[in-house]
């Protein structure tokens, strides 16, 4: 076997990437987007422009990157079980990471809100504010999401028993309680009498429970991408990395919403 | 916040007729307790709450274990537990909050009724500021009147004075009159209470700062 013909067979449980731009791309999109996102921040003229052409670069690296990512791993058979163990460690990794950005948040949270300041009249909400009531909305779509991690066990309960239709069907459900709960959150920054500006209560509020939006929001479509790989056949009942790190993902979120609705909802109120 | 159930057996009957009505009067670690008080003391009220808390990142934690195994049954049994976890601290949550709606509900009213007092003592206060201000008003204008009385009745028994000098001369004592009695003539009815002048330095502090006076009230909470 010459090295031409042995460099076809990977015999060797791990998967040697061929050369790709989007780690680069990535880079220097994500370089991009900070420096620019920083200075619009602080007012620059005109830099939004390159903003938002700087997060069209990288959301179309992402889409490419995903893209070749699916190619490989289900037309070519690149992922073995040793490249879906180390998949599955990067999703972890990424958890945690965002477990830890979650950490901070709360921690500004519990910074102001444990010993108020004088300034917030030394009690917490602070005086003036008219907190959410957390019995109302917030415990609607607190069932909503709790709802949507029974749906999402379903489906990959389905999907692990080879049953195509409930794992459709299940994750249907998942994302139409997840928009619906988006939209309800919508009507709940719509309604509510503080802004983010008014002080360190609104900051922390919309500051934390923003940040969940925007991750139901990923989590949304992380799930929506897995649904179209089950429904276009990509996904099997024992390979479907994608999925479970989705619905890990999802469930992962559902946790935060519960510790947000206790400390910042229930007793932040 | 209420510190326990033990408050609510022994609620005095009529809340108005205590001097500051509070159900930690004797209970100075209420107002005094710090960050990590708090926190203890919510989760001794309602222990259910952190246990499922535990229990769902339990849950949620092994379902990443068994997944990283490939082992899909466990993973499902996992996803099943953390969704029945949450669920759990999520009712736990609702019965605790309608546990203590009661003690709740009134700690609110007690602090409802406090504020209620303050601005009902602030509005007291500037009452009298103001009558005090309107009698030493009134007493000054009664001096004013006396003198002017008293200065006609001497210029009458003189004789009334003709040519423009002496009506320029009475027009002056007068004018000079005006402009020193407010200040040192003035005998302040109540010694607590400062004279015209000090009140108008305070004026626009009364009616401008009253940031300052609400902070300082507010403090006492």
């Amino acid at each position: 076997m010459t090295n031409l013909i042995r460099s076809n067979f990977q015999d060797h449980p791990f998967h040697l990437v061929s050369p790709s731009p989007w780690p680069l791309n990535t880079s220097v999109c994500l370089l991009n987007l900070t420096t620019t996102g920083a200075l619009s921040m602080h007012n620059f003229n005109n830099i939004h422009y390159l903003y938002y052409i700087a997060l069209i670069g990288l959301v179309s690296a992402m889409f490419l990157w995903f893209r070749d990512i699916i190619s490989e791993g289900t037309f070519l058979g690149d992922h073995t079980l040793a490249v879906q163990r180390g998949l599955n460690l990067g999703i972890i990794l990424f958890i945690v990471s965002e477990a830890l950005f979650f950490l901070a948040i709360f921690w500004a949270f519990f910074h102001s809100a444990l010993t108020p300041t004088v300034e917030l009249g030394a009690q917490w909400p602070p005086i003036g504010i008219e907190p959410v009531n957390p019995f109302e909305l917030p415990l609607l779509n607190t069932v909503i999401l709790l709802s949507s991690g029974a749906t999402i066990t379903y489906a990959h309960h389905a999907l692990i028993k080879g049953e195509r239709e409930g794992a459709l069907y299940g994750s249907i459900a998942t994302i139409l309680l997840a928009i619906i709960f988006t939209g309800f959150q919508g009507v709940e920054y719509s309604v509510s009498s503080f802004t983010i500006s008014d002080g360190a209560f609104g900051t922390c509020f919309f500051f934390s429970t923003g940040f969940h939006g925007i991750h139901v929001i990923i989590g949304t479509i992380f799930l929506a991408v897995a649904l179209w790989r089950i429904f276009a056949y990509h996904l099997t009942d024992n390979h479907h990395v994608g999925f479970e790190g989705g619905i890990l993902y999802w469930h992962f979120v559902d946790v935060v919403w519960l510790f947000l609705y206790i400390s910042v909802y229930y007793w932040g109120s | 916040m209420p510190n326990s159930t033990d408050n609510q057996g022994s609620a005095p009957p009529g809340l108005s007729s205590r001097p500051l009505p509070s159900s930690f009067d004797d209970n100075a670690d209420f107002y005094n307790e710090n960050g990590f008080q708090k926190v203890s003391r919510r989760l001794r009220e309602e222990p259910l709450i952190p246990i499922g808390c535990i229990a769902t990142v339990a849950a949620f934690t092994g379902a990443y274990r068994a997944m990283r195994r490939g082992d899909h049954e466990q993973v499902q049994r996992m996803f099943r537990a953390r969704v029945a976890a949450q669920a759990f601290t999520v009712v736990a949550m609702v019965a605790g909050s309608w546990y203590y709606a009661a003690d709740r509900q009134k700690q609110k009213e007690l602090w409802k009724l406090k504020e209620q007092q303050d601005a009902e003592e602030k509005r007291q206060k500037w009452i009298r500021e103001l009558e005090v201000r309107d009698a030493e008003d009134k007493a000054l204008q009664e001096r004013l009147e006396k003198r002017r009385k008293k200065k006609a009745e001497r210029d009458s028994a003189a004789g009334a004075p003709d040519g423009v000098a002496a009506q320029a001369q009475a027009a002056y004592a007068d004018a000079k009159e005006k402009v020193s009695s407010p200040a040192g003539d003035v005998a302040p009815e109540d010694p607590n209470k400062s004279n015209i002048t000090g009140v108008r330095e305070r004026l626009p502090t009364w009616l401008g700062g009253s940031k300052g006076a609400d902070g300082s009230s507010r403090d006492k909470n």
